[in-house]
């Protein structure tokens, strides 16, 4: 008998779905998540320092010193972070868990590597004139932060949340402690305590993973394997990182808004108090969108994309689809609504919390543009969730591009424009950002089921 | 992928889907007498899989005069997407076209078949793969299809039906586009071979013989009823198997269009063809032949006593239903209790029958009298067997039979293809006169066929009748010689 009729059974079997998933393990953390571990950082480490060291100028160059090892650190581990998270997505769907560590093993070598090979010359010289100690901190701390941000990528895949959280609180009460007996060392003192702290969490969040993907190899370039590495997700992760910092590293280097700290080290006094001040108020909204997301969400979609590869009716799945663009807007007005909310009490109570914090009334007017801004990046920050969630990554990739080049653009142009302009350059980068984003996802998921069927 | 190509000019081109010369069995070993038979004549085969991982290697020492081979794998990997570029010297589709061509499986006329789709460009022009494959239109012509004829199945296994049954033709049209120059195409089956070769009989001017060794409509429609793969969450979904069983009779009329002649081994194949829609004018039937020199050769092997040995010789497959085989020789049992049954041939094409036949013998308490030995040389096996069987829900000309006649082998078949023409006699009035070379059972007649064995391995006078009768009738009939010859001179013409 001729004929290959009998192999077109193993075709139907053949989940060719499989693919729909992957993108599954994407985290709404992930997106965001080393971002808010930054801001706390920083906030919380100059916070100690200024409380504990009376020698104001040190504070200040400390200050400056870890707002620069955090910014560029998150700005290089860009390039691996995304690209990393897919990978692990990949492999939890694929359920080859021993693949996971030396998978990690060799990005965080990568990773670390290249920060080293960066930092070295950028540290050199940013601080020629200074001490040669100073400078070895600087870098070794680069590398630390470099491996830190690449083990963010697989918290969220782990169950021991108190682990996760005592480990974070005693590397920070190591760096507070350290401080206390540093501080007479002067700034090399307190960079060694944020060293130390940060290389404590380090080795215990590595010892963690360790123990959680167990794996007989130490280290494996399957990651390099054709299909593993996307070199979109690169850029989008680098462009991402990058656009966030755009508008302050433009207020660190234009002239008029800054001045210098230490070695070639510049901040921008006009800039940073109501940039961070601002960041803080984003407290509540992303709680709601943690929760929404990795909650609400998550599950609809898990339950549409299982409708599908159990093979449901279409009505089953096209209301199963439904449900979850429900949800997903559900999730996204319920950010944007309790973040205006949050963002209108601070509004009305804003000069007693500048009189609390002992903070001076000139930054106000700035302070409530940057306040409208870090509502829009929480937007923005969404609306990208969910473009991940749907491996859009064409449309990750163009967005966060033009959030970058317009957050820079804008910034710069904001400044010649004048005092009265600033912060708008930021607003209105983020403003078209998300713009373009809802027209991305309404695009998709108009036509979900098409997109879901026909294109992948 | 090029496997052999001698640059020598092509004179008959065959589209082997899934036989010759990866598989063995009895289309191949056609192919294969064809070739070596005729050496004057240059032979290319394009080998049509469906995925890589099916086939194994060559099984056939290549001959000489098959001077290219090619193979292809239709249903392995995806095309990359680029609906962004698209052609910009075709003219642009439209939902009607898409539609249309959704239809066409329904067509049941030939006439109503539209001339663009016997065009190769049509299959990257007219409506191009990516269009059709991933186009918002052909998207919302399956959501709408799905919706009318079985909106209550699953819409998943629905739309891969849908795709996979679709994607393979454009692939068969891009393999055929690539081919070398020949002069004759020659398809041993219809379906995707059969398809290709239309293609090129079409769009090249050259003539297309199909020779049909079973009705490949009526076999695909016996898997598809058979098939618990086209099956869901939700149930068996009728309209699937309708998707199937209307792709594949689209194609079997395609293909009866577009032959110049169409060729079956015995005759009712050809009435069955006429009645799949083949024009009755381009019909021929050439009967396979036997090397009779070979086989006979084995006749002084045989022990003067008949052995008490059925051998069931065929794949292991649900389509040979070796179950019946196994109840068969479970009653003969009881009346010739050291009966042997033998079950010769390939066993790797479906793991599971195959289990489960072991298991049945098992229940059945048949290990002393049940064999199963794998692929063997059929040569070391006809001097040791009494009788031959076939138990087949499904047989075109079965070769084994005649071989076996000629190694003085008389057979028990089910009542199918060109079984009752090879053993009762049925070409002619000469033909009916050289009497039964065996006996023919009514398909799964699990009593009929025990009796038919107990019958001729102990009755010795009717078993040296059918014997001789076997003998008699493939010397007359069935010759290679008169085979070869049959061919080369449709191969002139």
């Amino acid at each position: 008998m001729a004929g290959i009729s009998f192999e077109l059974k193993k075709i139907l079997a053949e989940k060719k779905l499989t693919s729909l998933f992957k993108a599954f393990t994407y985290s709404a953390f992930l997106s965001s998540g080393s971002w808010v571990i930054s801001i706390v950082s920083i906030i919380l480490v100059s916070f100690v320092a200024s409380g504990l060291v009376k020698n104001k100028a040190v504070v200040a160059e400390f200050q400056v010193s870890i707002t620069y090892l955090i910014a560029l650190s998150l700005i290089e581990s860009g390039f691996f972070q995304y690209i990393y998270t897919r990978f692990v997505a990949d492999t939890i769907f694929k359920k080859k868990y021993n693949n996971i560590l030396p998978g990690f093993f060799l990005i965080i070598l990568l990773n670390m590597l290249i920060g080293f090979i960066i930092c070295i010359p950028l540290a050199l010289y940013l601080f020629k004139n200074e001490p040669a100690i100073y400078t070895a901190i600087f870098i070794f701390s680069f590398v630390i932060l470099c491996g830190l941000w690449i083990i963010n990528a697989l918290l969220t895949g782990l169950k021991n949340f108190n682990f996760i959280l005592y480990s974070f609180i005693l590397g920070y009460l190591i760096i507070i402690l350290l401080i206390l007996f540093l501080a007479r060392f002067g700034l090399e003192g307190l960079m060694l305590a944020f060293f130390t702290g940060q290389s404590v969490i380090f080795i215990l969040m590595t010892v963690l993973i360790i123990n959680n993907f167990p794996s007989r190899k130490l280290i494996s370039f399957e990651f390099f394997k054709k299909g593993n590495a996307y070199l979109s997700l690169a850029f989008t992760g680098f462009f991402y990182n990058a656009g966030i910092w755009a508008d302050k590293f433009v207020f660190w280097l234009s002239p008029y808004t800054s001045s210098q700290v230490f070695g070639r080290l510049r901040d921008s006094v006009i800039y940073d108090v109501p940039i961070f001040l601002a960041y803080l108020s984003m407290v509540p909204g992303m709680a709601v969108f943690f929760i929404k997301i990795e909650g609400e969400f998550a599950e609809y979609y898990s339950i549409y994309y299982e409708a599908i590869l159990r093979g449901d009716t279409f009505k089953k799945i096209s209301s199963a689809g439904n449900a979850m663009i429900f949800s997903a807007r559900d999730a996204f007005f319920d950010v944007l609504r309790i973040q205006a909310i949050a963002d209108i009490i601070i509004f009305l109570i804003d000069r007693s919390l500048f009189r609390l914090f002992g903070i001076s009334y000139i930054y106000l007017p700035l302070f409530h543009i940057l306040l409208l801004g870090t509502l829009l990046q929480l937007m923005l920050f969404v609306l990208i969730c969910f473009l991940f969630y749907f491996d859009r990554k064409k449309e990750s990739l163009f967005i966060t591009f033009i959030f970058f080049l317009l957050n820079t653009v804008f910034s710069i142009i904001s400044i010649y424009l004048g005092p009265y302009y600033y912060g708008y350059g930021y607003v209105y980068s983020l403003l078209i950002s998300i713009v373009v984003s809802i027209i991305f996802l309404r695009r998709f998921l108009n036509e979900i089921n098409y997109h879901t069927f026909m294109r992948f | 992928m090029l496997i052999k190509n001698d640059n020598a000019h092509i004179n008959v081109m065959f589209i082997s889907e899934g036989t010759f010369p990866y598989i063995k069995g009895g289309v191949s070993t056609w192919i294969y007498q064809l070739i070596t038979g005729l050496p004057h004549i240059n032979f290319g085969v394009v080998f049509l899989g469906g995925r890589k991982d099916d086939y194994g290697d060559i099984q056939y020492e290549l001959p000489k005069n098959l001077v290219y081979l090619s193979r292809h794998f239709i249903f392995e990997g995806q095309k990359k997407i680029s609906l962004d570029k698209t052609d910009n010297n075709c003219k642009k589709e439209n939902y009607e076209d898409i539609a249309h061509f959704h239809n066409l499986f329904r067509l049941k006329k030939i006439e109503d078949f539209p001339k663009n789709i016997q065009d190769l460009d049509f299959y990257s022009c007219g409506i191009s793969e990516t269009d059709f494959m991933y186009g918002m239109d052909s998207w919302r012509y399956i959501e709408s299809e799905y919706n009318e004829y079985s909106p209550d199945s699953s819409f998943t296994s629905y739309f891969w039906t849908i795709r996979n049954s679709h994607s393979a033709i454009w692939k068969v049209a891009d393999i055929a586009v690539k081919l070398p120059q020949f002069d004759i195409i020659h398809s041993p089956s219809t379906g995707y071979a059969g398809f290709m070769a239309s293609l090129l009989k079409f769009n090249r001017k050259i003539p297309f013989i199909l020779t049909e060794h079973g009705i490949y409509t009526k076999e695909r429609k016996i898997d598809i009823l058979t098939a618990d793969w086209i099956k869901d969450e939700l149930g068996i979904s009728e309209h699937l198997k309708d998707i199937w069983s209307n792709f594949f009779e689209f194609i079997g009329r395609f293909c009866y269009k577009a032959a110049d002649t169409i060729i079956s081994l015995f005759n009712e194949a050809k009435h069955s063809q006429i009645g799949y829609g083949a024009p009755e004018e381009k019909t021929a039937v050439i009967p396979n032949g036997v090397d009779i020199k070979g086989f006979s050769k084995l006749i002084p092997l045989r022990k003067p006593v008949i052995p008490k040995v059925v051998s069931l010789i065929g794949r292991v497959v649900p389509i040979k239903d070796i179950k019946t085989f196994i109840k068969s020789v479970k009653l003969a049992a009881g009346t010739i209790p050291d009966i042997k049954g033998w079950i010769v041939g390939p066993e790797e094409e479906d793991p599971d029958y195959v289990k489960e036949c072991r298991n049945l013998t098992a229940v059945l308490g048949l290990e002393n009298n049940i064999t199963f030995f794998g692929f063997r040389n059929i040569k070391e096996i006809l001097p040791e067997t009494g009788i031959l069987t076939l138990t087949s829900i499904s047989e075109g000309m079965p070769l084994i039979v005649l071989e076996g006649f000629a190694a003085g082998v008389p057979s028990v078949c089910t009542d199918v293809g060109a079984c009752r023409q090879l053993i009762y006699g049925g070409l002619n009035e000469d033909d009916l006169k050289i009497g039964k070379a065996g006996e023919i059972a009514p398909t799964g007649g699990i009593k009929e066929l025990s009796e038919f064995y107990v019958e001729l391995l102990t009755d010795e006078e009717k078993f040296k009748k059918a014997q001789k009768a076997g003998l008699g009738r493939v010397k007359k009939f069935y010759t290679m010689d008169s085979f070869l010859e049959n061919y080369s001179k449709l191969y002139r013409q």
